[in-house]
């Protein structure tokens, strides 16, 4: 059974594309990360506190009256860095500022970590900051 | 049967004792814990090596069944109060970084140079840097050391058997920097073939150097050395993934052998003449306190190296991917700085991966995601770091035992680690970070920036001390030669036995020392 629903990844490709945005190199989704955190959260089993951190998001979401993928980009920087300073609360299952914690720190291993493990497809984020690799 | 000769542990020290003494018609059996490892077993994978442990590491020990416990707390091999080491065929030098410094003539008389802080369990060595000379030597010779002229303030006989590496576009403009600062500088030594020698390869420069095994071979470790020329001997046996769980004693003072678990988790026993041991510095004493060898000191004086360190960035990218990336020394900071006790070398680093500059250095200002984020990152190649390993003031409270609950997946009770080094360390750390920004500085580096230390166990890859050499039985566990008093045929050959750690990486001195051991138990055989 996958850890995450359909509307949980919808909310986690638009939270990683804040955590690394497109500019004039892909954002973290369109370098692979979200395969990368699908398999780390398997491997690591940390499906439960991304399924409470994810619909912790959408209900912070909710509160402006849409779903997080809905807000705008400038919108969902404000929830997601409300989130990172707030230690608790009522309406989540996990602590938003450790889910953010946890959220950004994984997909920037992936965006930035080997190609092999899935996140920096075709070595995209090496090529931007100019890590080669020659042996 | 009956060995003349069983060497617990393959890694630095082990590995050369096995050698010495097959070389000279020993039978020797060789017991590793951890595998043999071969090039596809260590892949790149940049979130799980010796650089960066995120999820794992593939060279040992494994993630399940092998905890240690810090102040109480367990943990597992890759959390940080674990105090890793690799645990494979070489020990640590499978992976490491191949730094090859001799310890400063000084560093061997600390206590002497320096008195003895409150508080600090600071001690001389009982032996000279003279005394180790001649095995620097063989170590530099045998295992195969890289490097320019050597540093006048250690005195060698002979060069160094290869030239050094070249120079980087970054150590350029930090040789650039020591200049203006009136600073000598040199090539950094390091146990790498710069040329084909012993029948392998030369460096091929590559990116993944320092926490990953070499693709040309030609990192010069004991697995591709000196355990080779033992099993060539036909007199030494290795058994790997065999882990020894007693040293057994005999009546009147001897050891008799040990008892070990192989791979199946079958339990054996194993006799010998004499007994080495050469586990790292917290397994060595785990293992004599669940013999019931050595008393009370055996574990104690536990330290390692805090790190000063800082970084910059240059005005224009200086990455140029030339690995192993260090490449310039100074020893202006070892010793004689005013205020502080000892100090310690300073280096550039190994070539960065990206995803560990972003752990370690992302400075403060910068958020932790988002655009500004991601703008940060694209400064990588103009970033340049330089500091080194600090001289630890030792504390004797800062030790190993073992747990009286936690066991391992065989039953064995585990190392429990405890204490802090001594504040003495944190002062000469911060006095040496404030030197690591004058050399960037002075380099032309912009937005330096460093952390602040705190007091805490450093013990980690570079963990010693914890079976101290000495002449009385009362304050040390091992006599001169590294036999353990009290037993006439146990001898320690890893850093366990080192008094201070030096100002230095430590790999070479504990090289050096298994080179003069072993030799001394041949001689009075
Ligand atoms: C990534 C990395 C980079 C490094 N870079 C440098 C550097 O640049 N310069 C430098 O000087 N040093 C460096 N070091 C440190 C260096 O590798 C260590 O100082 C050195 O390997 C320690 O030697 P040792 O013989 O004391 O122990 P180890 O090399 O740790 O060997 C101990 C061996 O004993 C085995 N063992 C433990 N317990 C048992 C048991 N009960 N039964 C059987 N076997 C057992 C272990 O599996 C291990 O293989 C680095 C280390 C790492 C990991």
């Amino acid at each position: 059974m996958p850890s995450l629903s359909e509307s949980q990844l919808r909310t986690l490709v638009s939270a990683i594309d804040r955590i690394v945005p497109q500019d004039d190199f892909p954002s973290a989704s369109q370098a692979g990360c979200l395969d990368f955190l699908v398999r780390l959260i398997e491997l690591e089993r940390l499906g439960a506190t991304y399924a409470s951190g994810l619909d912790g998001l959408e209900h912070e979401a909710s509160l402006l009256g849409h779903t997080f993928s809905e807000l705008s980009p400038p919108q969902q920087d404000a929830v997601l860095a409300a989130c990172e300073v707030k230690e608790s609360d009522s309406a989540w299952l996990v602590s938003p500022q450790q889910f953010l914690r946890i959220l950004a720190t994984q997909t920037i291993e992936g965006y930035y970590s080997d190609p092999g493990n899935g996140g920096n497809l075709g070595a995209v984020s090496w090529k931007m900051i100019g890590f080669k690799v020659t042996a | 049967m009956k060995y003349d000769a069983i060497v617990i542990g393959s890694g630095a020290g082990g590995g050369i004792a096995a050698c010495v003494l097959a070389e000279a018609g020993k039978t020797v059996l060789l017991l590793e814990r951890g595998r043999q490892l071969s090039l596809a077993d260590v892949p790149r994978d940049h979130l799980r090596n010796h650089r960066l442990s995120q999820y794992g590491h593939g060279t040992g020990p494994d993630l399940e069944g092998n905890p240690r416990l810090l102040n109480g707390k367990e943990c597992n091999p890759i959390q940080d109060g674990y105090n890793n080491n690799a645990s494979c065929v070489g020990g640590g030098t499978l992976v490491y970084g191949m730094q090859a410094w001799r310890f400063h003539p000084l560093d061997f008389r600390m206590a002497t140079t320096y008195g003895v802080p409150d508080g600090s369990s600071l001690a001389d060595w009982p032996i000279s840097y003279d005394d180790l000379e001649p095995f620097y030597e063989r170590a530099e010779w045998e295992i195969g050391v890289s490097g320019g002229k050597p540093a006048p303030e250690m005195p060698s006989r002979r060069p160094y058997p290869m030239p050094g590496v070249p120079q980087t576009t970054k150590a350029k403009r930090l040789a650039d920097g020591c200049t203006r600062l009136g600073w000598a500088f040199q090539t950094t030594p390091l146990l790498m073939n710069t040329v084909p020698r012993q029948g392998r390869g030369a460096c091929s420069q590559c990116q993944h150097c320092v926490g990953f095994a070499c693709p040309t071979d030609a990192k010069n470790g004991t697995h591709n050395t000196v355990i080779p020329r033992a099993l060539a001997t036909g007199r030494c046996e290795m058994i790997t993934e065999a882990i020894v769980s007693t040293i057994t004693k005999s009546p009147g003072g001897k050891v008799s052998g040990v008892s070990y678990y192989d791979r199946e988790g079958v339990q054996h026993t194993a006799e010998s003449e004499v007994v080495v041991v050469a586990c790292g510095a917290i397994e060595t004493a785990r293992l004599l306190i669940n013999s019931g060898i050595g008393g009370d000191g055996v574990g104690r004086h536990l330290q390692g190296h805090y790190y000063a360190i800082a970084g910059g960035y240059m005005p224009e990218p200086i990455w140029d991917g030339v690995g192993p990336g260090v490449s310039i020394s100074t020893l202006k900071f070892n010793h004689g700085n005013e205020g502080v006790i000892g100090g310690g070398m300073m280096s550039d680093d190994f070539i960065m991966l990206p995803i560990k500059f972003e752990k370690s250095f992302r400075p403060p200002g910068v958020p932790a995601w988002g655009q500004a984020h991601k703008d940060w990152m694209k400064k990588y190649p103009r970033f340049v770091q330089v500091g080194g390993p600090v001289h630890e003031i030792p504390s004797s409270e800062c030790r190993v035992t073992v747990s009286n609950e936690v066991r391992d997946k065989w039953g064995i009770p585990v190392a429990s680690l405890s204490g802090t080094t001594h504040p003495e360390t944190v002062a000469t750390t911060l006095f040496l970070i404030e030197r690591a920004k004058d050399w960037l500085a002075a380099s032309g580096a912009e937005s330096i920036h460093a952390g602040v230390p705190g007091l805490g166990l450093s013990a980690g890859q570079h963990q010693a001390g914890t079976c101290r050499m000495g002449e009385d039985p009362l304050t040390s566990v091992v006599d001169m030669n590294c036999r353990v008093h009290g037993h006439d045929n146990l001898f320690i050959a890893d850093s366990s036995v080192h008094v201070t750690n030096g100002g230095f990486n430590p790999v070479l001195t504990i090289m050096a020392l298994a080179f003069r051991t072993s030799e001394g138990i041949i001689r009075s055989w």
